[in-house]
């Protein structure tokens, strides 16, 4: 990381929606270092379907916040190669209801590299996946299925929140 | 009944024409191209490496049977596919193996005894020598895929002219993975060789069930990529297509399906019959077109090996091969105490926790 002090510094506090904290973190993120990669379903042009990615491919071009193909195994497989070899791939997966076909991509291999590797291939990736209701959305777009991931070592669940 | 009048698929050629088998050594040691493209102490090498894997792989059989080490993947009959296409990588460059894919791992890296240790559930035997990218055999099939995809994506972007190869069978060309990652690295143009070895079964299952197409080449058709069908057994020609493949993925030309037809001799694993799904003589008659006994006809026809060549060789490799076996009987045990390293960078409280408990109640 760099010696500058970060935006998050020296913005102090300031009101937000939850989204638009994550659309900030990430911005901060793909500013601060250059190994940050952005990859989702609708998330560039679209700022994807929750506007958690609005503005950005604008701001940091399709190299780094990319338009995938519609294929979750496809995102996680690949960012695990792109995490592998000298990036750190943030990947979007459109809601937590169809995360299921980057299962065996997840379980299989992005916790376990390291461990099979004794540390010598590391995945460093992060997943963001939206989950719950309250968005009017139609049936299996509003899966709460965090606590699965909770059990898989070389994970970590984390879920943003207020104070 | 309506006719699909724009269906194209009718006039097509048939897609073994249209894929047709490359070949360069035929079995009876003739060849099919200009004998000065082929270059004779390269051949050498090529048989000493498929020499070292026979034998490794009879090796290993035998050490399962004896207790030595648990389950094992034979690859027998498959050897010019791996090395001819391992010996085309260079340093930096990234392979993604299977199970059955040792004779690969070796000749770019892997030494014998790390494959040894891997069939015996040991983690080291997914380590390779410092600062080479050959990554642990992909087990979830056609996972792998995926990662060579990404791994070249990375090259790409960073600007080198590395490249990614992933081994993978027949059966995987079913799962979605497959082509998914055919999918990406068309979309982002990665440079990644897709090496399928047709063995012609998925454990039990034969092509003509797994798949209606009569080549897997000719998948590429959907993907617009470039796809290859080669003789598998033919090391020379695999070794040929594969660098024309690497050498235009390196000069930003793209990925490359390349389709190594070939036949496993032997089971699927060691803990599988495979008279009950297939005629193992006629299997056996297949070893008219093995891999290692046209090269070997080939080079005695040239003169370029005498009588001898095999017999010593074959004692050199053995010694090597022995002694590898030997060094993992010797291997010390695992410390238990690895399950709580290397789980996550920094130890997270609850396996410290855990890790405590451990050493205190362990020793008790
Ligand atoms: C996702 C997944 N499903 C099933 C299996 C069990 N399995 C292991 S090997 C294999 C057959 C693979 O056939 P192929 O791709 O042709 O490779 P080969 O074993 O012939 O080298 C199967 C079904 C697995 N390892 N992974
Ligand atoms: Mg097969």
């Amino acid at each position: 990381m760099m010696s500058q002090p970060s935006a998050l510094e020296e913005k102090k506090t300031k009101e937000m929606t939850l989204v638009g904290a994550i659309t900030s973190g990430l911005e901060v993120m793909l500013r601060e270092d250059e190994r940050v990669i952005l990859l989702g379903e609708d998330i560039g042009t679209n700022g994807g379907v929750f506007r958690a990615t609005d503005g950005l491919q604008l701001e940091f071009g399709e190299q780094r916040v990319v338009d995938t193909p519609l294929a979750e195994s496809g995102i996680i497989g690949t960012s695990i190669g792109l995490a592998m070899n000298g990036f750190l791939p943030v990947a979007e997966m459109q809601f937590q209801g169809f995360i299921y076909p980057a299962f065996q991509q997840i379980v299989s291999h992005a916790v376990r590299m390291r461990t099979r590797t004794l540390s010598r291939f590391t995945v460093p990736l992060v997943i963001r996946a939206p989950y719950g209701a309250g968005i009017h959305a139609p049936e299996l777009h509003s899966d709460s299925m965090e606590s699965l991931f909770t059990h898989i070592p070389g994970l970590k669940v984390v879920v943003p929140s207020t104070l | 009944m309506a006719q699909f009048v724009n269906s194209t698929r009718a006039n097509d050629a048939d897609s073994t024409e249209r894929y047709p088998l490359f070949q360069m050594i035929l079995p009876d040691g003739d060849t099919l191209v200009d004998e000065r493209d082929i270059d004779t102490s390269l051949l050498i090498k090529m048989y000493t490496k498929m020499l070292r894997a026979r034998l490794f792989d009879q090796k290993a059989i035998t050490m399962q049977r004896q207790g030595r080490i648990g389950t094992y993947a034979p690859f027998e009959g498959q050897e010019a596919a791996q090395i001819g296409s391992a010996m085309a990588l260079s340093d930096g460059d990234w392979l993604f193996p299977t199970y059955r894919d040792h004779a690969a791992t070796m000749t770019y890296g892997h030494d014998l005894l790390t494959i040894f240790l891997y069939w015996k559930g040991r983690i080291e035997g997914c380590v390779p020598p410092e600062g080479m990218n050959i990554l642990p055999p992909s087990v979830p099939i056609a996972t792998q895929l995926l990662h060579a995809v990404g791994t070249g994506w990375a090259e790409q972007r960073k600007g080198t002219d590395r490249v990614s190869i992933a081994y993978f069978g027949d059966g995987a060309t079913s799962e979605g993975d497959f082509h998914e990652g055919l999918n990406f690295a068309s979309v982002y143009n990665t440079p990644t060789i897709f090496l399928c070895q047709n063995n012609h079964y998925a454990i039990s299952v034969p092509q003509h069930k797994q798949m209606k197409s009569k080549t897997i080449a000719q998948k590429v058709d959907a993907y617009d990529i470039e796809g290859i069908r080669v003789d598998g057994n033919d090391v020379y020609a695999v070794y040929t297509t594969v660098s024309k493949a690497i050498d235009k993925a390196r000069n930003g030309g793209g990925p490359t399906l390349i389709e190594a037809v070939t036949w496993r001799y032997g089971a699927h694993t060691t803990a599988d019959d495979p008279t009950k799904y297939r005629d193992q003589q006629e299997s056996e008659a297949r070893r008219t077109e093995d891999c290692l006994s046209r090269v070997h006809t080939y080079l005695s026809l040239k003169g370029a090996i005498g009588d001898d060549w095999l017999k010593r060789e074959q004692a050199i490799i053995q010694s090597e091969i022995d002694e590898a076996a030997e060094a993992v009987d010797r291997f010390p045990d695992p410390d238990a105490t690895v399950m709580f390293e290397h789980v996550y960078q920094t130890k997270s409280a609850s396996l410290i926790k855990q890790h405590e408990r451990y050493e205190k109640e362990a020793h008790q």
